[in-house]
């Protein structure tokens, strides 16, 4: 395959953006270019006839012996596998395939199970956060400076990035 | 563990009651979509991932088991039978109390 053929599209894992990026992925298709294959930050789309596809992913509690069966369940129901990553699983099928999740309760106690670990750790960061800003040293050498300023945008990263994903799930709760 | 506690109070959910209605033949899990969908005469349709989740869960609860674990054919247990005629009953009974009120809303 050569590099014209393929188009490497940026994302920030699913958990953050998912129903944006599918939408996007949608779109694409229309256009002709498919999702074939994920990475950690990168989604890889190949070019082909353009189709009308609706695109899914889920996030799956499977043995490794069970990812088969799992499998054969979306096969089943018209939904290819398209790719996956870091336990993330993206299909694809045509418009009218059912939807993949139609238990709302059962999708409410896993989002609120995810909501439950993401939690404390966006409270942590909160803290540690604060705690960099409200005990920083008067004085400091300059390679001190840097290194505390590192560590204080790391852990104030970390916070951002935690309490997007809360936000999103909470954002996500909310419509059930 | 939340996901054993989730059957405590003996209530079924309508996917959870119609994966035992339909395990009282034993099925491969995959099967049980189509079953389910004809059984409700096309009005109830379970997606493949809340199936395969909601298998394990029944599983972790014991209500129902594996026959044949190369391909897996799953049944319903006897503690399983027992949720799904409890279920049953207490469906039958909402709609048996509430039933003169319905035949008066409708003008019956």
């Amino acid at each position: 395959m050569s590099s014209s053929e393929t188009k490497k599209l940026i994302h920030w894992g699913w958990i953050t953006g998912e129903e944006r990026m599918l939408r996007e992925l949608e779109r694409y298709a229309k256009e002709g270019w498919f999702l074939r294959k994920c990475t950690m930050y990168h989604l890889i789309l190949e070019k082909g006839n353009p189709k009308e596809l609706q695109y899914t992913v889920d996030l799956p509690k499977i043995e490794k012996d069970g990812e088969d069966e799992y499998l054969q369940y979306f096969k089943e129901t018209g939904w290819e596998l398209a790719c996956n990553n870091n336990g993330y699983y993206v299909f694809y099928a045509g418009k009218d395939a059912s939807p993949i999740h139609t238990d709302k309760e059962l999708l409410h106690q896993l989002r609120k199970g995810r909501l439950k670990v993401i939690m404390p750790l966006t409270i942590l960061f909160l803290i540690v956060t604060i705690g960099f800003v409200v005990f920083s040293p008067m004085s400091m050498s300059s390679m001190q400076e840097i290194i505390y300023t590192l560590l204080a945008g790391i852990s104030g990263g970390l916070l951002g990035l935690f309490g997007m994903i809360c936000v999103t799930l909470l954002r996500i709760q909310n419509h059930f | 563990m939340a996901r054993k506690n989730s059957f405590e109070n003996k209530q079924l959910t309508d996917t959870t009651y119609f994966i035992l209605l339909c395990l009282t033949e034993p099925s491969h899990g995959y099967a049980l979509m189509g079953k389910i969908r004809d059984v409700s005469s096309g009005g109830f349709i379970v997606g493949p991932a809340s199936m395969y989740t909601n298998l394990k869960k029944l599983l972790d609860a014991g209500l129902v088991e594996i026959i044949k674990s190369d391909k897996k054919i799953y049944r319903l247990t006897q503690k399983g039978a027992e949720f799904l005629l409890s279920e049953y009953e207490r469906r039958r009974k909402i709609v048996q109390q509430s039933e003169s009120i319905i035949k008066r809303l409708r003008g019956e």
